[in-house]
């Protein structure tokens, strides 16, 4: 499924186009932790999707309410169970994965809402972050630009890092 | 605090009927609702409830715990959030859901 680029700001992120190219048209959304709402209005854009979205920061809600997405202020950790069982067809954890104190809890509840689950996180194996953690020693926050969050993204690396050195 | 009125309370039981075009079906069936954090006379989980039960019944809600220390007072006084957070409702009803470049 190729995408039409041209019609598709420049400054959109490339995991925003990775999970655009997984995406089918007219599908139903539920986007984990969904920021300031940038991969969810592209979703409703290009593919017309029918979108949902969780997050917890408040002035993120107040950027998605202007790009006139429906979300909720919500903790993800605390579970999913107002939703149905495959009430969505996709799922979606972009860039939040590593934020969110039970991993195994909410991928549980992602993979019942949910028939498909997209989760992307960022890559701390890359060689560039472990010069960085290597010559740094910072564990939290800047590892790879990305912000850690509410909770820091130190529990997710080591496991990562463990798993890959 | 609840811009929109729910018209009926829906549960499991009881789910709002099938969405239809108009815009004013829309506006009954799609409610936007703002909690304020402090607010101990309509406080923030009785929102939730209602949220919670739109979605048990399939439709799209939006909720918004606005973070403030006035208490009840707070509608008063956090005017300039809960002035975006309605605009943009009513712009989404009347304008469309599909939403302009971001500006």
């Amino acid at each position: 499924m190729r995408l039409p680029r041209t019609t598709i700001d420049s400054s959109v992120g490339s995991e925003h186009l990775a999970v655009l190219e997984l995406v089918s048209q007219n599908s139903t959304v539920l986007d984990l932790g969904c920021g300031n709402g940038g991969l969810l209005s592209l979703l409703v854009k290009e593919r017309k999707v029918k979108g949902q979205g969780i997050e917890i920061d408040e002035q993120a809600i107040y950027e998605c309410v202007a790009r006139r997405l429906s979300v909720c202020h919500g903790d993800i950790d605390a579970g999913l169970s107002e939703y149905k069982e495959k009430s969505f067809d996709y799922v979606i954890l972009c860039q939040s994965f590593q934020q969110v104190r039970n991993p195994d809890v909410v991928l549980r509840e992602a993979s019942r809402v949910g028939k498909e689950v997209i989760v992307s996180f960022p890559n701390f194996g890359h060689y560039r972050v472990r010069f960085q953690i290597f010559f740094t020693r910072k564990l939290g926050g800047r590892i790879t630009g990305f912000s850690a969050g509410k909770y820091g993204c130190y529990p997710i690396y080591l496991s990562v890092a463990l798993d890959l050195l | 605090m609840c811009p929109s009125l729910v018209h009926r309370f829906p549960d499991q039981r009881n789910p709002l009927p099938e969405r239809k075009n108009s815009k004013w079906e829309w506006f009954f069936t799609c409610p936007n609702n703002i909690a304020f954090k402090s607010d101990w006379l309509y406080p923030a989980y009785q929102s939730q409830e209602i949220v919670r039960a739109c979605k048990v019944s399939g439709v799209d809600a939006t909720y918004c715990e606005i973070y403030s220390t006035y208490g009840h007072d707070a509608f008063l006084l956090e005017f300039q959030q809960e002035t975006h957070l309605i605009k943009h409702f009513l712009k989404r009803i009347f304008d469309g859901e599909t939403a302009p470049d971001h500006d």
